[in-house]
């Protein structure tokens, strides 16, 4: 490899994870604001984010949105990506357009129109609500991770399944989900991390009670300079790396590269 | 009287009704997930049609009164020609940096190297907009990374936020992982045989990337661009945290006009125009590249 390819490519890696690493250790500080290089040595202000309300309330939201999330995505994005690939739909081109709907119309836009549809429901600030919409808006990428296995999969195993006299349902449910079943963790994985993270969605759907961990954050940015947004945001990074370090187990980090 | 055999025909109908209808059936539930939504996008177009009034919100009589006021008015033109144009050089950026980044993670021999170009791509990846934003605050800040080093420099310490650099950081650093994960998986579909033959028959390893391999990489390219440019031209937590207030995207001020001054038909308005030039966007890209799709693969 020529030195210009290592620069270049360590230069990139830097740019990645540098600012990652500075909020990890800005998170250390034992400053009452924010600098780098940190002031001194604490863990402070774990403790302080850990006992806050503004944390404790966050997370919680955050938590239970991004698992509600998780659950219809799994059933929806897995029979979608698999009725689009393996059945006839005359509407496949147009039906597939729409479903990407999601990615292509602006996340503000999107925040908006539910929250019409919230106010007629009288949903708004409903934390359900919320893990519908991060459910609707990352949609795609679970379809994507499906469809991409049900391509790797081999259709034989499903005609001998079927020629040995089971039916269609019991094929569905013994042989093709555990087929599937690599594209169907990593994609659910996905969805809870990117539900945790979401923000822009979240914050036109929540009130003051529901609000999710991001929206906090972004509160507390704005109002205050105290390092214990830092503790939160090294938290993030912290399952981050545990999110990637199970898909590694489970499915191979590779498998983003097929 | 209803027969055990009329409710067995019965039955057997509607298993072969469902049977041949299996295809739509199963994407049902994804059709209506997002249908919620374009129900509610369609109500918010409707109400970018309708008449401003202070008591009722909104009068519901047809005007393009609204259209024209998002044309007209210069802070509103300024903030999309402003998304656009920044939107715009990140992704070239995403690209001209995405591109070789992926190329040489998928072709490089070691596996180790190979895992560590990939981990360092996917941990940015996980993140969301409003940690990595803080990030590049303490970074570009008076009193951060930038601030101490210039400090020890020039004596004064420079400050990034609030200006279109700190903008374009934060959105590179959100869009440029995913470039390069869209990309990765066409650069594997690449077969290293059409490299070789290229090779064989004389061509330079740069002749070889220009015109046998990026060519077959451009239903990737193509499908990051699209996906890319739609999230930056949409963005609303970089120029709002980074940017701070000086360098509003469309989102924010869309934000400012529905939830700070509650003019509805204005802001809806002003969304529509940006889901609008964002589709046509979309479409001259597919239509320049002449890809049908670049959603499900299928064979």
């Amino acid at each position: 490899m020529k030195w210009y390819t290592k620069i270049f490519l360590i230069g990139v890696m830097l740019f990645f994870v540098l600012p990652l690493l500075i909020v990890l250790i800005c998170s250390f500080t034992s400053a009452p604001r924010v600098s780098f290089p940190p002031e001194g040595f604490s863990i402070q202000w774990y403790f302080t984010a850990l006992s806050s309300a503004w944390f404790q309330t966050g997370l919680k939201n955050s938590l239970i949105a991004a698992s509600f999330c998780t659950v219809l995505a799994v059933p929806v994005g897995m029979l979608a990506s698999y009725g689009l690939l393996r059945y006839k739909i005359r509407a496949r081109n147009a039906v597939q357009v729409y479903l990407l709907l999601p990615f292509t119309v602006p996340l503000v836009v999107q925040g908006i129109s539910l929250l019409f549809i919230y106010a007629r429901a009288g949903m708004v600030g409903n934390i359900l609500g919320i893990g519908f919409a991060l459910m609707e808006i990352n949609l795609p990428f679970m379809i994507w991770s499906v469809s991409s296995a049900v391509n790797r999969m081999d259709p034989n195993l499903e005609n001998a399944s079927m020629s040995l006299g089971a039916n269609e349902i019991y094929t569905f449910l013994h042989i093709t989900i555990p087929a599937l079943l690599p594209g169907i963790m990593s994609g659910g994985l996905l969805m809870f991390v990117l539900g945790l993270n979401e923000f822009v969605t979240s914050l036109m759907l929540t009130t003051i009670w529901s609000s999710t961990l991001p929206i906090s954050m972004y509160t507390r940015i704005k109002t205050a300079i105290t390092p214990d947004v830092a503790a939160a945001a090294a938290i993030y990074i912290v399952i981050a790396i545990i999110a990637i370090i199970i898909l590694d187990r489970t499915v191979g980090i590779e498998s983003y590269l097929k | 009287m209803v027969s055990d055999s009329d409710i067995g025909s019965f039955k057997a109908k509607m298993y072969a009704w469902a049977k041949k209808r299996t295809g739509y059936l199963l994407t049902l539930p994804a059709i209506i997930a997002v249908g919620i939504m374009t129900v509610g996008l369609f109500y918010f177009s409707l109400i970018s049609f309708f008449k401003y009034d202070i008591i009722q919100l909104f009068i519901p009589e047809f005007t393009l009164e609204n259209y024209v006021r998002v044309f007209t008015t210069e802070g509103v033109v300024n903030s999309f020609i402003r998304t656009f144009t920044l939107t715009a050089i990140t992704c070239a950026l995403c690209l001209l940096i995405g591109i070789p980044y992926a190329y040489f993670m998928v072709r490089t021999k070691s596996l180790l190297l190979k895992r560590v170009l990939l981990l360092m791509t996917l941990v940015p990846f996980f993140i969301g907009e409003i940690v990595k934003a803080y990030a590049w605050l303490i970074i570009l800040g008076e009193k951060g990374l930038l601030g101490s080093v210039t400090l020890q420099l020039f004596h004064t310490p420079v400050s990034l936020i609030n200006t279109p650099y700190a903008v374009l950081m934060g959105l590179l650093h959100m869009l440029l992982p995913m470039t390069i994960l869209l990309i990765a998986p066409s650069v594997t579909a690449v077969s290293e045989y059409t490299e070789m033959a290229a090779q064989n028959l004389g061509a330079t390893p740069r002749q070889c990337f220009f015109h046998v391999v990026l060519p077959q990489l451009k239903p990737g390219i193509l499908g990051a661009l699209i996906v890319t440019f739609a999230i930056g031209a949409t963005e609303y937590a970089n120029p709002d945290l980074l940017g701070g207030g000086v360098f509003d995207f469309v989102a924010n001020v869309m934000y400012m006009m529905i939830f700070n001054a509650v003019n509805y038909p204005y802001g809806a308005a002003m969304g529509m125009v940006l889901v609008i030039t964002l589709s046509a966007i979309v479409y001259i890209i597919l239509k320049l590249g002449k890809i049908g799709n670049i959603f499900v693969r299928g064979r």
